[in-house]
């Protein structure tokens, strides 16, 4: 019984003993020690195939020889189906380890690991010493030494910590000191760094698993400087994710947090944005909700994009709470006010252009109101025309009105008469002529309000509103 | 001897079975286990020690034994039954050596250390690291131990359970 298993586990199991290794693995050489890393399989499985080959070609008997020709596509047939189950167990662990997409569920994770694993796993190539090093760095990797290897972590772990510790760098002081002791436990022999990373990816996985965004950003948070540059794409990519599952609570709880390191919130929402239009153009099915995208300034077909205030004041001086609070007065604002844009009888007919220059003065009157209320009044609305738009309640025209009002004025051009001249009063006429499509249902009262902002008022009342309004 | 070792193995016979013959007699992990070596040897060991897709690979090699057993032994569920990785250890010393901390990452441990719990507190907590892969191991091998008494026991039917050698 013994003897047969002995057999068995001599043919095809590793086990790590003179006899189990091959003539280059025993080698004192420290460079053959390294070519021949972790070969014990692949030469256990080289022997396996070659002794069967052997016996098929070497064998005269044909009847025998049958019988090991047999044997040698058994043998192959196992060795393939025991790379693959290999290549499935690489899978369930690469799959944890893998946090290129948060979107990604785990399963979906191990089957895109399965097929490159079991190729790698079946290229002859990577069993032999050196070819194995070659075919690593075509497929783009570092042939390391591993000697050297663990000496270059440990240095770049302490210089690491000195950035940290500075404020400088990819880690927090947490983070890189978790990598320092990690690295001199390497030296050491003691697999901490291995531990420390599957750890990672335990609760990296769980937080993605479980599409809890707030804890995947507390991991990250927790090991990696905000400060630095190169980590923002992973805060981004979380606060995308909380954001496109209209988690929006989470969504401003990761960026105040942002803000407070230092990261401007017109460059969070710009990174929100173009995260969007990069998921609408990967899968056209992809939506968001309407509340998420007014709260990053997304227009998805009309209003360019609006610039940022340039010189003096800028949104992003202001402190993170009130910076979000702005956030949402304008998204609010602007669906108000876009809604009903939109709904008006005239809008859908109106050429693009025209729509989009329709919705960005929408953007910018909201950018302004909300700016005013969310800073209580200290940046108010100074723009004329917005003004005018936010203050017509007692002649009954509301802030949609007054964009469309406008985007009637900036359409209209005046006439000109033969000799190329501008002639008096078409534009006004033009004017009355668009806003009679776009708001067909003003009244007198209505219209002569809304007119006053852009031609003197006949009308005592609104001459004196007008010159009150704009005196201050 | 030299003449026909050379007929059979080809002009490197003789080299190989010198290197084979030293190596076996004195051993290659220890001794030259070293300054940069030992780097190396800590190096692997801290990437293997704990290694969960390391420990997860361990029983897929249970397969590699259709190779040379058939099927119908390697997947009865009887294989599943305990106590076959005991088996292996009380009669095959293949076994005992391999639960000896014997890992194929030139770090074997000493004979003076196993036969006398020698090790620093660096090497225990170095092969404590590696009971995981070790223990996955275990497991695969006592499998293997029970689909090797199905196979004794279907194809020797006139042995009897428990005779010397058969068990």
């Amino acid at each position: 019984m013994a003897q047969r298993f002995t057999d068995v586990v001599d043919q095809t199991q590793v086990v790590d003993n003179v006899l189990g290794r091959s003539q280059f693995m025993r080698s004192s050489d420290n460079l053959a020690k390294m070519a021949s890393s972790y070969m014990g399989e692949p030469t256990q499985s080289y022997n396996l195939l070659y002794r069967s080959y052997r016996d098929a070609i070497q064998e005269q008997d044909p009847a025998k020889r049958g019988q090991a020709i047999k044997r040698f596509g058994r043998t192959a047939a196992a060795l393939t189906f025991s790379m693959f189950l290999n290549a499935v167990a690489q899978s369930l662990w690469d799959a944890v380890r893998d946090d290129k997409d948060r979107d990604e569920k785990y399963w979906e994770r191990v089957l895109r690991h399965i097929l490159p694993n079991f190729a790698q796993n079946a290229n002859p190539l990577g069993m032999v010493p050196y070819f194995r090093d070659i075919l690593s760095a075509v497929q783009g990797y570092d042939v390391a030494r591993m000697d050297m290897e663990a000496v270059t972590g440990l240095i770049t772990a302490w210089q690491n910590m000195q950035k940290a510790l500075d404020g400088e760098g990819r880690y927090t002081v947490a983070g890189a000191s978790i990598n320092l002791a990690a690295e001199l436990a390497r030296i050491l022999g003691i697999p901490a760094a291995t531990v420390k990373r599957d750890l990672e990816a335990i609760a990296r996985s769980i937080g993605v698993e479980t599409e809890n965004w707030y804890f995947q950003y507390q991991i990250e948070r927790a090991l990696n400087s905000v400060g630095y540059s190169g980590n923002r794409t992973e805060f981004y990519n979380i606060a995308f994710g909380a954001l496109a599952d209209g988690d929006l609570e989470t969504y401003q709880l990761i960026t105040a947090d942002l803000m407070e390191q230092g990261v401007k919130g017109s460059t969070i929402e710009n990174a929100m944005r173009q995260r969007l239009e990069a998921a609408q153009n990967e899968d056209q099915d992809f939506s968001m909700s309407q509340e998420a995208s007014d709260l990053i300034g997304y227009r998805a077909q009309y209003a360019p994009e609006t610039e940022a205030e340039s010189g003096g004041f800028s949104v992003d001086d202001l402190p993170p709470a009130q910076r979000q609070s702005y956030a949402a007065l304008r998204a609010q604002r602007y669906r108000e006010i876009a809604d009903d844009v939109e709904a008006s009888r005239g809008f859908a007919s109106l050429p693009q252009e025209v729509k989009d220059r329709a919705l960005d003065s929408t953007e910018r009157l909201a950018e302004a109101t909300a700016l005013s209320s969310a800073t209580d009044g200290a940046q108010p609305v100074t723009t004329q025309w917005m003004l005018w738009a936010t203050g017509g309640d007692d002649y009954g025209v509301d802030e949609a009105e007054a964009v469309l009002f406008k985007t009637a004025y900036d359409m209209a051009e005046s006439d000109k008469d033969e000799g190329g001249k501008t002639i008096p009063g078409s534009k006004k006429e033009n004017t009355l002529e668009i806003a009679g499509v776009l708001l067909p249902n003003l009244t007198d009262r209505e219209l002569e309000y809304l007119m006053a902002n852009y031609w003197a008022p006949e009308d005592e009342e609104l001459k004196a509103l007008k010159e009150n309004r704009f005196v201050e | 001897m030299g003449d026909i070792i050379q007929r059979v193995a080809g002009k490197g016979g003789n080299a190989y079975l010198d290197k084979l013959l030293q190596d076996m007699s004195r051993g290659t992990a220890r001794g030259s286990v070293a300054g940069l070596s030992r780097l190396t040897a800590n190096y692997k060991a801290a990437s293997v020690g704990l290694n969960l897709r390391v420990a997860l690979q361990q029983p897929t090699s249970y397969a590699r034994a259709l190779a040379v057993m058939d099927a119908r032994y390697l997947f009865d569920p009887r294989v599943m039954r305990r106590g076959g990785w005991e088996k292996a250890l009380r009669y095959a010393p293949i076994a005992r050596w391999k639960d000896w901390g014997n890992f194929e990452i030139n770090q074997g441990r000493q004979f003076q250390n196993i036969l006398f719990n020698t090790d620093s507190a660096m090497e225990r907590a170095r092969n404590a690291s590696m009971k995981l892969a070790g223990t996955m191991d275990s497991a695969t091998w006592g499998r293997i131990w029970n689909a090797c008494e199905l196979e004794v026991a279907d194809t020797r039917p006139r042995l009897t359970r428990g005779e010397r050698g058969v068990l």
